[in-house]
């Protein structure tokens, strides 16, 4: 069969599906991506969504990277075929996708597929984290990054890891003034770090450069510290923080209040598996990425044709989703004829030298922000830990006395997870507290439901 | 009309609005409904079925809490819906809580589906009013 007019497709147009698509297209291969969100670039690189004139929150290494990401697509545009505001929402027959662009559904046929989904943030419940203002931290970079404004004036961040500074800086150089940021592990933690953190130079100096930003501008950095609770009448308007142990559990005798807006948190990331299970290739549990697709060499996952990069197959961030979407397409272009065994063995080495340069650096940043289960006493009994069907903490725990070791058992026990979010929310703590409890691995996985993204009637009827 | 004071950059001359709970806003082209109701700085911006104020979380379309209901139709995300000329935006409505008013085009959500699924050995009913 000729394999000149052979569809590949792939989910997800940020650094993982771009950079696969131009791997491709370097060989002659075409390649469609589609993407629900409105500019290619993916969370990072998607740039803002309306005119500017200028960037004053984004500094200069950031925007240099957004450009050649940009670049890998405009350099091979005519074998780059994009589909974007539109969403995958399930699969369709055994090699097929279903779409959605709001408007109406389609189905589209892949020989080869590649799902660069990315992640979405781990959420940390708190008394007083469903009020307005207290905002995912990611989130609030969206706000800064593609959509302009501040949201909020007066601002806190609490998580953990390198984005913390980041944001931080981003923040305060759009003009909210930071009342603090603070890291929940200690800085003795991050000091152990100091060689893993030296396999990417440019990055760790690129970090130093923002901690002494904030210095200058007189942002506090807390580490070892990290949220208690929000409070509010109708939105936040104070936070409680305390020192957190190596356990990150609240020392609650030395916690101190701040008034504020609006709050960042950031306590890690989930990987978005919703096409990866509905298309019902093999997961594993990770505990820093809940659960991912198995994958063998090359991206490949537990269906043939279908490939898994970037953070959907685990949280390795953008520079390390960028060679997974480069493996994957040195494997499909091998298996099209495109390109010989040689060609293939040493471009996909440098590419997984590449990669382990990131994992080495990465790893040192992983382990120093490695979530500590002492958070899951921040919840008391009357907190929600499902926004979507308002289930309360007292709920999941008389679930857990009442003997339930595993996910589905716990949904239908609670409704934890039956909301319009399919349990994206509320299955990370979850599955900490069935880790907690021993039931790892056992536990399973909390499943994705068709459709992915809610559809209208009108849009069935057609 | 409401003042946009959170932009970081300006927005420049905007031709077009939209009204955010019945006030006109300007707006331009590309952002979506919430940065505009983020740059008149607002953030209650829906109620659950459980009476519960709920403003943006995620910003990414996975959380479901800024729903707001956009030319009549509830559970819009107001963070992956683009801004069109003349829009009206009503904040914390929900149509359980909004008496007496009838959605005039639901979504249908995987929770539906389940639904069906588990009921599927039961006779289908009339009713077809999913939420
Ligand atoms: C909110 C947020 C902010 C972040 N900020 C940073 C940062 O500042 N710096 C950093 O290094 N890392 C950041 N990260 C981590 C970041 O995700 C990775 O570093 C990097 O973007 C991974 O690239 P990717 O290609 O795997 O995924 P992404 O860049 O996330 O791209 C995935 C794409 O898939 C699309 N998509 C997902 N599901 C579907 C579907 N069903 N149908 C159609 N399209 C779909 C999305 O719209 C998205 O564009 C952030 C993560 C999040 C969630
Ligand atoms: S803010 Fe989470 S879906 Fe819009």
């Amino acid at each position: 069969m000729s394999t000149k007019n052979q569809q590949v497709i792939i989910v997800g147009g940020g650094a993982a599906g771009i950079s696969a698509a131009a791997q491709l297209a370097e060989f002659g291969i075409s390649s469609k991506i589609i993407d629900e969100a409105t500019k290619l670039g993916g969370v990072v690189y998607r740039g803002p969504l309306r005119h500017t004139e200028e960037l004053p929150h984004l500094d200069e290494f950031y925007q240099k990277s957004q450009k050649s990401l940009q670049d890998k697509y405009h350099n091979n545009k005519d074998k780059i075929d994009v589909q974007l505001e539109t969403s995958v929402i399930g699969p369709d027959g055994a090699n097929g996708l279903i779409l959605s662009d709001q408007k109406s559904l389609s189905s589209l046929n892949y020989d080869y597929l590649i799902l660069s989904t990315g992640c979405h943030e781990r959420s940390v419940p708190f008394p007083g984290w469903t009020l307005p203002g207290v905002m995912m931290m990611g989130g609030v970079q969206l706000q800064i990054k593609s959509g302009l404004v501040r949201p909020g004036e007066k601002m806190a961040l609490c998580g953990t890891g390198p984005l913390l500074p980041l944001i931080a800086c981003q923040l305060h150089k759009a003009g909210v003034e930071v009342e603090g940021v603070y890291e929940a592990s200690s800085f003795t933690r991050l000091a152990k770090e100091a060689v893993a953190l030296l396999n990417k130079p440019m990055l760790t100096l690129n970090g130093l450069s923002m901690m002494s930003y904030l210095k200058r501008n007189n942002v506090p950095f807390h580490y070892g510290w990290g949220i208690v609770k929000a409070e509010g009448k109708e939105a936040v308007e104070e936070i409680t923080v305390a020192p957190y142990d190596k356990e990150w559990k609240a020392d609650l005798s030395k916690a101190r209040t701040a008034k504020l807006d609006s709050i960042g948190i950031g306590y890690g990331f989930v990987a978005r598996t919703q096409i990866t299970q509905l298309l019902n290739l093999e997961h594993e549990y990770s505990y820093q990425s809940s659960y991912v697709p198995r994958l063998s060499g090359n991206q490949r996952s537990s269906k043939d044709n279908v490939y898994v990069a970037g953070d959907t197959s685990g949280i390795l961030g953008s520079d390390g989703a960028a060679f997974e979407g480069q493996i994957a397409a040195l494997d499909i272009a091998l298996r099209m004829g495109a390109i010989d065994a040689a060609t293939h063995a040493s471009r996909t080495n440098k590419a997984r030298k590449g990669l382990q340069r990131v994992r080495n650096f990465r790893f040192g940043f992983d382990r120093f922000s490695e979530r500590q289960l002492g958070m899951l006493d921040l919840p008391d009994d009357d907190t929600v830990i499902c926004r979507c069907e308002n289930v309360k903490k007292s709920q999941i725990d008389a679930a857990f006395e009442r003997g339930v070791k595993d996910i589905t058992s716990l949904k239908m026990a609670t409704r934890a997870g039956l909301g319009d979010c399919q349990g994206k929310i509320c299955s990370a703590y979850c599955y900490d507290r069935f880790k907690q409890a021993g039931h790892a691995e056992r536990m399973g996985q909390l499943r994705a439901r068709f459709p992915v993204e809610p559809i209208s009637f009108a849009m069935m009827e057609d | 009309m409401l003042n946009r004071k959170a932009d970081i950059t300006p927005i420049g001359e905007s031709q077009i609005q939209i009204y955010i709970d019945d006030e006109p806003v300007n707006v331009v082209e590309g952002e979506t409904v919430l940065s505009a109701i983020h740059a008149v700085q607002k953030n209650q911006i829906m109620q659950n079925d459980y009476k519960a104020n709920l403003g943006a979380y995620c910003g990414m379309g996975i959380c479901h809490s800024c729903l707001v209901n956009i030319d009549g139709k509830y559970k819009q995300r107001s963070c992956k819906t683009l801004i069109r000329d003349g829009m009206r935006v009503t904040t914390m409505s929900n149509r359980f809580n909004d008496m007496g008013i009838k959605d005039n085009q639901p979504l249908v959500t995987s929770a539906d589906f389940e639904e069906k699924v588990a009921s599927s050995d039961q006779p289908e009913s009339e009713d077809s009013n999913v939420n």
